[in-house]
């Protein structure tokens, strides 16, 4: 039962933050969203998110068992673990920018076009590397 | 920082702020800001996926698992979460990340480590040990020198640790200030009436 909870809260974890990135990614790239307020809420959700998804998905290898790092499954694990460490790195230094980028201009203010377009971009390269972290999850998960 | 600097430049402000205002006031006064609840994730995420990966590339990690209750695991997790908040949260109303230099932050990130490490190892302890004791199962004085050499390495392992991140944790700021794009070093728009 215990498994199954955290399988679940893993799947929904990761479901909201693909969702929130892509929207950002998308709003700002069309210009829906114009400031940077929306994007610091969800910066807050991001990184509870991550936190859930890190103990979730340990949580998720004990309950499987997982085999040696010489095995297929055991390699696809080792690349799944590395992209999720270059995407937290990724991840943080997006988070931060649009921290000193707040320190330069008021959160409720119009944004200039040149840091739309780089809040676009950082939200759609989230996006595409947890898209592929998903993909990986499914070699894991069923082969 | 600039972010925990305006949390008390918008206290000070009076009641007659306009709705984005209080907004902002609201988000800045959290009693954690968005600066630390990221780094201090991000460092904890960070060191047990790297420590995940090490017990993985040696082959060790399903032993590693299988002894570990799921549950259990969840409240290591959160109870280490919380300390790595706590410590990052500690330093950061110190020293400021954007003008304080490398050695002070480094130096406050070490202690801050170190008593990380140390609360981290009595937290497992009086969990895990206080009701085996209670029940006479092991000795008293056995555990107090076992706790004494634990916290001295628990000190010096939470300190590497601190150190580390709060390294890293520079490096990434800095690195965001480098991506900023150059027209935000000035304001491009008028900002909206209050």
């Amino acid at each position: 039962m215990a498994a199954l909870l955290i399988r679940t809260l893993h799947v929904l974890a990761m479901a909201a933050l693909v969702g929130g990135t892509t929207v950002l990614w998308y709003s700002y790239r069309s210009g829906a969203i114009a400031t940077l307020a929306p994007a610091r809420q969800f910066e807050w959700l991001f990184w509870g998110g991550v936190g859930v998804l890190v103990f979730t998905g340990v949580g998720n290898l004990g309950a499987l068992g997982p085999p040696g790092p010489g095995t297929g499954w055991g390699r696809t694990l080792l690349v799944k673990l590395a992209v999720v460490v270059g995407f937290l790195g990724g991840s943080v230094v997006r988070t931060l920018l649009l921290v000193r980028a707040s320190d330069h201009e008021n959160t409720f203010d119009d944004l200039s076009p040149a840091l739309r377009r780089t809040l676009s971009r950082v939200y759609g390269a989230t996006a595409a590397v947890m898209l592929g972290i998903v993909v990986l999850a499914e070699v894991l998960a069923h082969g | 920082m600039a972010e925990d600097q305006r949390a008390g430049e918008h206290m000070a402000e009076g009641a007659s702020e306009t709705k984005p205002a209080r907004d902002a006031t609201q988000i800045s006064t959290r009693p954690v800001s968005l600066v630390t609840w990221t780094l201090a994730t991000f460092d904890t995420a960070l060191f047990v996926l790297l420590g995940v990966l090490a017990a993985h590339t040696s082959g060790g990690l399903a032993d590693l698992l299988a002894g570990l209750n799921t549950l259990v695991g969840v409240a290591v997790f959160c109870y280490l979460w919380a300390l790595f908040v706590l410590a990052v949260r500690w330093v950061h109303g110190r020293v400021a990340l954007d003008s304080a230099g490398v050695s002070t932050l480094a130096l406050h990130g070490a202690a801050a480590g170190s008593v990380a490490g140390v609360v981290f190892l009595l937290g497992l302890f009086v969990v895990a040990l206080v009701p085996t004791l209670q029940s006479g199962g092991v000795r008293l004085q056995a555990v107090l020198l076992v706790l004494l050499i634990g916290v001295g390495v628990a000190a010096v392992v939470g300190g590497v640790v601190g150190l580390l991140a709060s390294l890293l944790d520079i490096a990434v700021y800095g690195l965001a200030g480098a991506l900023l794009p150059e027209a935000e070093t000035e304001r491009v728009t008028e900002p909206r009436p209050r």
